[in-house]
């Protein structure tokens, strides 16, 4: 490269750069190591030399962004069939933004962990349907050499409510009268895909709302798909009171039960999601106990905590339930923390 | 009976050497302690001692080519920009790469020389650490993973390289740079603000 190259041409080399990777597919359903042979395999006879024992060219592992070549499909489900619906209802409607995951691959939750990079959606102004924040079905966990990272394989549909705002819904007519714009709900969308590398990757979604008002490409079971991941959003509950002490560089967080539907679930898979980044050691092991009847978590707080916060907000996650009467295995609660003010 | 004591000398040498092994693995790197020393090669194959930097501040900036989140500050010139600028000021500036080999951001020091040249990148040196052992002491964990070492060898800053924790170029610029904000009030002779913030980037890949 010519040393004096400008930014902007340093920037079209590295996307030149990046779709040259396009060409290597990996295809489904291969391990890892079998990938790595075949493409050892493949540079050896590539450069017709004797060099079997030289490590894998790292690039020929990347792809680009060629959207040909995702690695996550996207589809959208509204949980309508179209604004008549959601107006009669409450006049609000979810959309499920499903993401159909290669194998072996994952994306982020809200909090990614060590690494990574939740998924965004930015919607486009629409003069009548008005999204909200999205709610995350709750993550797995990943470890990616030796950290821990928070997520999502194989398939996830995060879910976005839609408001109907009826004024402006009625002055753009949308009951079927002659002339109304069909319209659509539109948003740009980006997210992370890892393995043992990183891709970014992003689509454009797109909802069109027909001159009738329904939104095409709607399902009878899309509802029902709502309503499967709506069950994996962790439940606010008031049956369960939480709070956390802060003392020697770990976070004491102490449940207890307030009504007598609050159960305590097996010790052994509890595990505690803050909300963000930057709050507890995500790789280390939680540890919880059962004091009286209450339930106690020991979890090491991240070494990048520059002061003790007010309250942190999270997902209490159990493979059981954390009520008697209906299965609740995920939980968000906001504690708020005492302790001494932590300064490193 | 001689034989018994050679094999016991053995034995509480190796048990010895097991128990500092261990020690050096649990002793991670805090603010305001001293930074862990290391000798690594750069691409050239000349050796770099940290503890011979002292009496400049020196940066730490952990690696790989091939991670979007290391491409943003590249493809842009934002890293470049930030290497001569402050190696102009009198800092050293090292990159580390502590990818394994056939891993994802090794390279070889003669690959590592050319990339080094075609992204016209300005570090002190390219030092590498394809065993991840200077990576592990420092638990660097992404890719880029920023630490800041003053005159006495301590350790004053460690985390992210700006509060944008993202892959996309547009970023760079307005984003708040914790590496610049860190270096200009030390080199003004003040105290860093924020000593600490959560990396992001891509693993690093051990």
């Amino acid at each position: 490269m010519d040393k004096k190259m400008p930014i902007s041409s340093k920037i079209a080399f590295s996307r030149r750069i990046c779709s040259n990777r396009n060409m290597q597919e990996i295809p489904l359903g291969w391990s890892r190591k079998k990938v790595r042979d075949v493409f050892s395999t493949f540079t050896a006879a590539l450069t017709a030399l004797v060099l079997m024992l030289q490590p894998v060219h790292p690039p020929l592992l990347l792809a680009g962004e060629n959207p040909g070549e995702s690695r996550v499909a996207v589809t959208l489900l509204p949980g309508v069939s179209g604004v008549a619906e959601a107006t009669s209802d409450d006049g609000m409607f979810w959309v499920g933004v499903q993401m159909d995951i290669r194998e072996d691959w994952h994306v982020y939750w809200r909090n990614p962990g060590d690494s990574g990079l939740p998924t965004t959606i930015r919607w486009d102004e629409h003069p009548f349907l008005e999204p909200g924040e999205i709610h995350w079905p709750a993550p797995d966990r990943f470890d990616e050499d030796g950290i821990t990272t928070y997520g999502y394989s194989d398939q996830v549909t995060l879910l976005v409510p839609f408001r109907v705002r009826q004024k402006a819904a009625d002055t753009h007519g949308q009951s079927g009268s002659a002339g109304a714009k069909p319209g659509a709900i539109s948003a740009d969308m980006n997210w992370l895909v890892c393995k043992d590398i990183c891709i970014p990757e992003s689509t454009r979604i797109v909802l069109s709302i027909n001159a009738s008002g329904q939104f095409e490409g709607y399902g009878p079971d899309f509802a029902e798909r709502i309503e499967e991941s709506l069950d994996r959003v962790p439940k606010s509950v008031d049956d369960w009171a939480a709070r956390a002490e802060l003392a020697e560089d770990r976070f004491k967080i102490i449940l207890t039960p307030r009504t007598d539907k609050a159960v305590v679930p097996d010790t052994g898979d509890i595990y505690f999601y803050p909300n963000i980044q930057g709050l507890i050691e995500h790789t280390a092991p939680q540890k919880a106990v059962v004091r009286d009847d209450r339930l106690v978590l020991v979890i090491p707080v991240s070494r990048y905590l520059r002061s003790r916060p007010d309250e942190i907000t999270g997902v209490f996650s159990t493979g059981e339930s954390w009520l008697r009467d209906r299965r609740v295995p995920n939980m968000e609660l906001t504690l708020s923390v005492s302790g001494s003010p932590h300064d490193k | 009976m001689k034989t018994q004591i050679s094999y016991l000398t053995i034995l509480l040498v190796a048990a010895f050497m097991v128990a500092s092994v261990h020690a050096e693995e649990n002793k991670r790197p805090e603010i305001g302690n001293k930074a862990p020393d290391f000798t690594l090669p750069d691409a050239s194959g000349e050796n770099h001692t940290l503890s011979d930097y002292e009496g400049k501040f020196v940066v730490l900036e952990w690696l790989n080519h091939e991670c979007p989140f290391v491409l943003k500050h590249y493809a842009t010139g934002n890293m470049q920009m930030l290497q001569e600028s402050y190696r102009d000021k009198g800092v050293v500036w090292f990159s580390i790469i502590s990818s394994a080999p056939g891993k994802q951001g090794y390279m070889e020091p003669d690959e590592t020389r050319k990339v080094t040249r075609e992204k016209q990148a300005k570090p002190s040196a390219v030092l590498l650490d394809p065993e991840g052992k200077v990576g592990r002491t420092y638990d660097a964990r992404v890719t880029p993973h920023i630490y800041i070492i003053d005159p006495q060898g301590m350790l004053v800053y460690m985390g992210a390289i700006d509060d944008r924790p993202t892959t996309n170029h547009d970023d760079v610029e307005g984003a708040r740079n914790f590496v610049s904000e860190a270096l200009d009030l030390l080199l003004e002779g003040r105290d860093v603000d924020a000593s600490t913030y959560q990396p992001y980037g891509c693993t690093v890949k051990y």
